[in-house]
This record gives structure tokens, sequence and C-alpha cells, in this order.
């Protein structure tokens, strides 16, 4: 959460000499972290990102506690300032108005205080007042909501002001919501409320606040407004948190309960609350106070060795100077035997429980930008590097200097192409909490987002385009207590219906991988295949219905498979005999098989390839060689003969002459 | 002379004429084989010098060979083109046929890089699952159900995906979800790197629901702040140059203690804050933010089964595509995901 704190209204609480700018540094170096300084007149605003453990920091008076503590150690002296309201006492009324007060769910309000003032006097804010709230985001209304506003913001309290007398029955019973219950807010909004959500009940049964976040309507404060109700309190944050998202509501005062306020900052907020509706309108109190707080706080001590403290540091600290960095923090410290036990101030309750804790609040001052950088040099450890990691770069380097380009798409894709795509949703895993509908399914595949890829760009230019990322199954055990299967898969596609590079792309990755495989028709396909090895489905290539060609490969497969090995076999110490054949053969002639059939006919042919088609014409180069003589014109022809016979027989093709 | 040397010689005018493409040069190739005082000629010349019994074959075998290379001149000369056209000139300045070339995406090109700057100082890559149990996304790491922390993280919950003792499942907003996991499978000393992808509910020109982090965590005797300064830095120099400075500021995680923020001297106006009297851009008085880090908190290593008063560490989360974006000046991130080729070609 941002706060704007305006550096006049820090100085009212900090005596010091240091500029925005060294305040700003020492801030965001040694504390939370100033995002902007913006110049409003001759004052500087700055702008304060405040993390969620720190919520005592939501305030000017947290920040310039802050700034007491960090801005000696950039040699700028401060100093923070008592606040005189602190000491005064809430004056004792003899006749004292009524109010009858039930707390049906006391663990959703851990303190609750309430006071009456009589003779308020309904006005605009002193200028001064009115320019604060301004800088600091919030609009000026009257000084009765002024006040409550400018000490939510000076001491980091929310508070609410009610018109007492439309209080009915001058009682109020705190509750849960129940289904159903709606209250019209200030800000004319009629909200439903949902179950749980912390509301005031008056004696008519009128819903007159929603507690933290805000005021009812039918209570609020108007020029009419003589007697007032001031409220402080401190709420169970997960409750308002809870509310504040079903509702959709986050007011600042929420905003604040939701991270914590401590139930004993309560007070001090009530008694300067006193004094300004003394000064500003003209008040008396008019009630006793009503202060339901059944079990305070309890402070508590935390503990740290030097040693943990210099061994998490990186370096040695005088225990002195560790004790003085906490005190200045506001924390109680005692010293022995090399050890610091520190009070926890109430406002660091529940930030603070662990020796670590306090560790960070003595480095952070001392200042991380102060500490060495030294590389560790302990033991290496012993891991064997996961060989997936090797080959997907290999592999996706190969695909770039073979002419392919890479892209990434999301892993989340559109009902739309669930189906278009024919997949069954009961296979594929969902989002329950969509951010648009272009991205509800996570995808089982990578072909769909491909071809959209590629359609992206204009269709006259040849795009060979591919992928490497994880497809996602829902896991096929019987309970639903099982992660999804996420397997790694490399598929790639031409905006084109050319088949043979794309296999020729998938022939040349297995060989990378030192794997062979097995292309064979994908059954009940006619335009795709299947790739196996061992019989296992590793992969499909084909023809896309949009005529593009494609391949798609189970990569965490390949890698389970692949192999580095290599074999060295001797070179032979004769040469080959070589030669073409062109045989012509009937149409729709497996090539592989025919190949096959060629290769097995005698174990001196040692290589036959394809060099050209032309038609139906097929050329192969033969490679014939034995390991220990020339083979003669004989032995060639005899081979020959021999393969003529075979693939007349078995493909009824014929050798051209 | 043997009768490999006639095989090989035979293949070796095969093979050669088969290259050529000027008459002239053919002509030189016929005269050198085959002419009077060519190759083939010379064989003959030797064949008195074989015993009697190889004679025949021999001389068989070079017939053979001069037949073969005859028709093979006839052929090459046949698919010559008309040799009038054909002379020496060399155009130098004409293209050139390159190799096919395509593009690695920058995302793939930035997790190398990184893999490869940490690989040096010992840490190891990993895979962790992307759709994961709340435990090792949140509660594991210190953040219980509804803690207000939670709202950094925008998650994408799965539907039907629920585990008795493991919460829901989750698209991991964060690979800080691979630490309890690491620390489940190995036992210090351990340097992990997690590169991989995460998601968050969150889409505008600086966010997209999937992007890439990489998580560092070393766990060992005697870690300190001091050395997570020291890879950091090591990083920060090695990606971005060795004269960046670097810094680490006070900042909240649930999941370490202390947390901090990284950030590194500007690489676009050299951490001047400002460029010809203007305010920088990019930066915040000279300095950007990396990302996270922390010292492992000491609830995170009991949680991955590590006893915090022996062992200390730290780990930080930083995006991939920040990175780069910084480097390239690239300002929007959607940009990168999807086929756009204009994008694509150029890197």
């Amino acid at each position: 959460m941002n706060i704007l704190v305006p550096y006049s209204w820090l100085k009212e609480h900090l005596s010091t000499k240091a500029t925005p700018d060294q305040m700003a540094e020492a801030l965001s170096l040694c504390s939370q972290s100033v995002d902007k300084i913006n110049r409003v007149g001759n004052d500087a605003v700055f702008e304060i990102e405040i993390t969620t453990n720190r919520p005592d920091c939501l305030s000017i008076y947290g920040i310039a506690r802050e700034l007491a503590a960090v801005l000696p150690r950039f040699n700028h002296q401060a100093q923070l300032k008592a606040m005189p309201e602190l000491t005064t006492k809430i004056p004792v009324v003899k006749k004292s108005l009524p109010l009858k007060v039930t707390l049906q769910a006391p663990s959703l309000c851990p303190r609750f205080t309430a006071l009456i003032f009589d003779q308020v006097k309904y006005r605009p804010s002193p200028k001064v007042i009115q320019g604060r709230l301004r800088k600091a985001g919030i609009r000026a209304l009257n000084n009765i909501v002024d006040i409550s506003n400018y000490l939510m913001l000076e001491l980091g309290q929310p508070m609410h002001t009610f018109d007492y007398d439309k209080i009915k029955q001058a009682r109020m019973i705190m509750r849960a919501a129940k289904p159903g219950e709606k209250v019209v807010t200030l800000d004319d909004q009629t909200r439903i409320l949902s179950p749980g959500t912390i509301i005031i009940e008056d004696g008519d049964g009128r819903i007159v606040d929603l507690c933290g976040i805000m005021g009812g309507q039918n209570s609020a404060v108007d020029q009419t407004t003589r007697r007032v109700l001031l409220f402080i309190q401190s709420y169970d944050p997960r409750q308002i948190r809870r509310s504040c998202q079903q509702m959709a509501c986050r007011t600042d005062a929420a905003q604040r309960f939701e991270k914590g306020v401590e139930p004993e900052g309560v007070m001090p907020a009530m008694k300067k609350a006193v004094v300004m509706f003394r000064t500003l309108c003209g008040a008396k109190v008019a009630s006793r106070l009503t202060d339901i707080y059944p079990h305070p706080v309890q402070a508590k001590t935390v503990v740290v060795s030097t040693a943990k403290i210099n061994q998490l540091l990186g370096i040695p600290i005088k225990i002195g100077e560790a004790q003085k960095t906490l005190n200045h923090l506001g924390f109680a410290t005692k010293v022995s035997r090399q050890q610091i036990s520190a009070t926890v101030p109430y406002w660091r309750h529940d930030d603070i429980n662990l020796p670590e804790d306090l560790i960070e609040e003595i480095a952070r001052v001392y200042g991380y930008h102060n500490l060495p950088s030294v590389l560790p040099s302990g033991p290496l450890p012993l891991t064997i590097t996961d060989p997936s990691f090797t080959w997907e770069n290999q592999i996706k380097q190969a695909l770039k200097y073979w002419g392919w380009t890479e892209t990434v798409n999301y892993s989340l894709v559109s009902q739309q192409l669930i189906k278009q795509a024919g997949w069954q949703p009961d296979q594929c895993l969902k989002i329950s909490n969509p951010l648009s509908l272009d991205w509800v399914w996570l995808r089982p595949s990578l072909l769909p987002s491909l071809t959209a890829a590629a359609n992206q760009n204009q269709p006259d230019q040849v795009i060979r385009f591919f992928e490497m990322a994880h497809v996602y199954h829902p896991s096929e055990s019987a309970g639903k207590a099982k992660l999804p299967e996420e397997n790694l898969r490399l598929a790639g596609l031409i905006n084109r219906p050319r088949f043979y590079q794309v296999k020729g792309v998938a022939e040349a990755i297995l060989t990378e991988m030192g794997i062979k495989a097995e292309f064979r028709p994908l059954p009940g396909a006619k335009q795709a295949g299947q790739i196996l090895i061992n019989n296992q489905l590793i992969g499909t290539l084909g023809k896309t219905q949009d005529r593009m060609a494609f391949f798609d490969l189970d990569f965490s497969q390949l890698v389970k498979l692949a192999s580095r090995q290599k074999q060295y076999h001797p070179a032979a110490k004769t040469p080959p005999v070589i030669e073409d054949l062109t045989f012509i053969v009937p149409p729709q002639t497996p090539l592989g098989e025919l190949t096959k059939v060629v290769k097995a006919v005698d174990p001196l042919i040692k290589e036959v390839s394809l060099v050209d088609t032309f038609q139906n014409n097929f050329t192969f180069r033969l490679y014939y060689q034995a390991p220990q003589k020339n083979l003669s014109r004989r032995d060639v022809a005899k081979i020959r003969n021999k393969i003529i016979l075979q693939v007349e027989k078995i493909f009824q093709a014929k050798l051209r002459s | 002379m043997d009768l490999n040397k006639i095989q090989n010689l035979k293949n070796q005018a095969i093979s050669g004429i088969l290259e050529v493409n000027s008459a002239s040069e053919l002509e030189r190739l016929r005269i050198a084989y085959l002419g009077r005082r060519g190759e083939l000629n010379e064989l003959l010349k030797q064949l008195g010098q074989l015993p009697t019994n190889q004679r025949v074959e021999a001389g068989r075998q070079i017939n053979d060979a001069k037949q073969a290379i005859e028709q093979t001149l006839q052929s090459q000369k046949n698919s010559l083109p008309d040799s009038s056209k054909i002379n020496d000139w060399l155009d130098i300045t004409a293209p050139g046929k390159k190799p096919a070339l395509g593009h690695l995406h920058l995302i793939s090109q930035t997790i190398e890089e990184i893999a490869h700057i940490f690989e040096k100082i010992g840490f190891q890559r990993v895979r962790y699952p992307e759709v994961e149990w709340d435990w090792y996304a949140f509660e594991g790491l210190n953040m219980p159900p509804e803690h207000p922390a939670r709202d950094e993280w925008e998650t994408f919950f799965i539907d039907n995906l629920h585990h008795p003792k493991l919460g829901r499942g989750v698209l991991t907003p964060h690979t800080s979800s691979g630490q309890l996991r690491q620390m489940e499978a190995q036992k210090p000393p351990l340097r992990m790197l997690n590169i991989a992808k995460c998601y968050r509910r969150q889409a505008d020109a600086s966010h997209a629901p999937m992007f890439y982090q990489f998580e560092g965590l070393l766990v060992d005797q005697n870690i300190a702040i001091t050395h997570l300064k020291g890879v950091l830095a090591y990083f920060a120099k090695q990606y971005f140059g060795p004269n960046r400075q670097t810094r680490i500021r006070p900042f909240h995680f649930q999941f370490t203690e202390p947390s901090f923020e990284f950030d590194v001297t500007c690489i676009v106006c050299n951490g001047k804050g400002q460029i010809e009297g203007k305010r920088c851009p990019v930066c915040k008085q000279g300095w950007m933010e990396l990302g996270g880090s922390g010292m492992v908190h000491p609830t995170v290593l009991k949680n991955g089964g590590i006893d915090p008063e022996k062992y200390t560490g730290f780990a930080w989360g930083w995006g991939v595509e920040r990175l780069f974006m910084m480097k390239y000046g690239i300002d929007d991130i959607r940009l990168l995901f999807g086929g756009d080729l204009k994008f694509l070609e150029q890197f």
C-alpha cells in the first residue's frame, strides 16, 4: 500500500535539518521505499510504498519514528518530538450521556472504545488541517469528519464519528451480519452484506455501521449534529479482509484494519481526538469512556545472540551498537552474556517474533549497502545435471540453424480453440477463475497455438515455427489428489504442405539424439503418420487440413531414449562399387518399404539411397561392398538381378533400361 | 599396382567429372584420365609387372573403368549449358547462398545465459511442477490462507484439483514453489536454479498472465547476507556488464527474513538518473529494481525438513522477461508471446 507523507507534517513530529532528498535516501535504503517525491507549493510530499508487515508505518508518526532511527546513520541528527496530547487525561464527567454496548462476537473486536461529545460546532476545518489532508490525498469535508481522517493519517488509527442522536435508544449491538442483510453506506451505496461481516445495530434494529470499512448513512454526521459519538476500535484483520474482498469495497480505513491495527494504539488516538474536538469544534466530553478490552496484549520479549547476529550479517557488529539501534526503534533492551533480550514495542507486536526479526532491524539500520559482497565458499553440492536441459538447448539451437524460428505461446487457451482442436474437456485442465475467455484451459497439445501463431502473419511468407513447452493432462489416478502430468513436447510447423521438409527435420532430430525410429501411417488418417520407437508412440507428423505440415514429438520420452554414445568402425579396406538403378513403380508404392526390401536382398549391399524421383521413376544409388575383396562385375550383377526380381515380385516395379 | 587402385581411380574420376560445369574443364579431365599419357594408360603400362594370373582380371577392370569414365564424360557434357555463354568471370558482389538461419526466442536465449552464469558457481537447474499444490506455492512458504501478503500473487486455481493435506491445485505464481521441493529432494549444501513458467491473474503492458522467473536457492552452514550480496552482484555484472553497481534495500516477503529488493545502476542513463538534464525515463534516481530476494525464513527451512539452527540460506526469484526488456528497451511484455514474425526475427 502506498501512502502520501508531506515533509512539513513530518517536521511537526521530528526535529531534524535533513532535506526531503536526504530523508528519501535514508528511508529507501534502511526502511520503507520512497517511490517519488512530489513538490506541492513549497512543500515536498513523499509517496512511500509500505510493505504488508509494517502497518505501523502507515502513518506520518510511524514514518517520523523510522526517520529518527535511520537518519543518524547518514550523519543527520534527528529527534522524535513528544506529543503533549498523549499526556492529557480524558476528563471524567459527572453526568454521562447513556450508551449501552453489547459485543456479540468479542473475538472480532479485541478493543472497543467510544466517547460522546456535546456542544459540537459543525464548521470547516482550519486551513492547515485542510492543506495537510489534501496533500495526503484526502478531501476535507467538515471539522468533525476531518478529525477522524487527520488522526488516521497521522497516527495510523482509523476511527469513525456518528451523530449520537441518530443512534436509536443509545444502544449499540456489535455482531456478525446474517445472509441477505443490507446497509446504505456514507457514499450512498446500498451494500449487500456478506455473512460474517462485522456490523453495529442500534436500539431500533437498524444497521448503523459497516465496522472498519464505512459508516452507515442513517447515523452520519451533518450540519445539524450537536452530539458526536466517537468510535475507535481494533478488529480481527482476517474478517475485515474477507468482507472487503466479498463486497469489493476497500476503503483507506479497511486497508489499515486488514493489515492489523494494534489495540494498544487506540488510547493515544483517543487522547489526541479529545484535544482536537475541544480546539476544532469547541466540544465538551459528555460521557464516560467506554473501553472494552478484555484481553490486553502482553508485551513480548525476543532474545538474540551476538553470534547469530554476526553469522547472519556476515560481519561482526558491536553488541552495544546493536542495542542502541533497537532502542532507537522503541525496543526496551537488556544485554547479558552476549545476548540481547528485546521487549517489542506495541506497534511492532505482530511483526517481531523471532531472533531473525531482530537481526533484520539491526542490519537494515546498519545499512545493507554498508555490508560487503562475498561469494560463498562452502562445498559444492554433488548433483547430476538433468540431461533434458542440455538436449533442450542442443535441439533448439539445431532448429535455429536449420532455419526455424522459435515461438513462445501461452499455456492457457480459449474454449474455442479446445473445440476446434476436438479435445475432450474431461482430458483437459480448466482454470476455475479465468482472467479472460482467451485463457480458460491448459493446452494438451502445442499444435493449435502454433497454427494460430503462424496465421498471425501474412500468408505469402513461408514460416517455419517451432515451440518446446509443457502440455498438461489430468492425472489418470482415480482420486483427484494427484498433480496433472506435465510433458515436455517439441512441435514444428510450416505454413505450406511441405511434408518431406518436416519429416526430414524430425529425422534429423532423432539422428542428433542417437535414436532409431520408425515412421508408419497413422491408422484412420490419410495425411498423417506416427513415429514409433520399439513400438512405442513418441510423435506424429503430417499435413493439416489447412495445408500446413507439422511434426509433434514427445520430448520427455526422447530425452529418456537419447544416447550420445558412438561406435567406432574401422574404414573398409576395399572400395565400394557404386551404381544407380532406376525403377518404374506403380502409383502409391511405399518408398520406405521398397528401400527396405532392396537393402535386405544381400548383406553386401551396404547402403541404398534415393537420389532422384521423376513421375513414377525412382532412382536409387546402391553401394556394394565386401569387407575383404573387390567385387567383380559378375558379383554385382548377381546381386542386381536378385534385386530386380524381388522388386518386381513384391511391388510390380520394373527396372528402366 | 593392385586392383584397388583401379577402382579408386575410377570412383575419383567419376565424382570429379560430375562436379564440373565447363566444357574446358571436362576436356582437361578427359586428357588427364583417358589421354595418351593419361592415368588409365599409365595403369595399362604397368600391367606387365603383375603376376600372370592377375593380368586378365586387371585388364578387364581397366577397360571397365575406361568405359565408365567415357560414359560419364559424355553425359556430363550433354548436361552442360550452352558452352558459348560460359566464361571465367566471377561476380564477387552477387549475393551468396546463405545457409538457413532461424531465430531462438529471446526468452530461451536469456534463460541459457542465466543458466550459464550460475552454473559456473555451482547452481544446478531443476524442473518442478507448474500446476502445484497450495502448500508449495503458499502455505509452506509461510503464507497461510487469507494472509494479506497473498494479494501480491493473483493466483489462477485449477478446477477439481484438491489435496486433503496440501490444499488446492494452483498454477504456480512464482518459482519459489520450487524451494520446498528442492529441500525435500536434497540435503544441504544445496544450490538450486529453478527457471520456469509462472502464472498470475493480470494482463497489461508490463504483466502477462504467463511469464518466466528464475529462482535461486542456496542453503549451507554459515550463509550470510554478505553472500547473497556477492552472488547477486556477480550475476548483475556478468549479465549487464562489469561497470554495474548493485545494492540491496529492505523489503518484505513472508518466506524470507530479512527480505530485500535488489537494484542495479541503470543501463540507460548509466546510473546518473538523468539524460541531458531530463529525468531518466526507465529508472529511479539512477537505480533499476531487478527483483526480490532474502534470507530463507526459518519456518520455510523447517517445512523443508532442514534444521534452521544448523543451516541458513538465501533465495531470490526474478522475472526473466524483465531482464532483457530492460536491456533491449522492449516496453510491452505481450509482444513476446505468439507468432509476430516482425518481432521474433529481430533476435
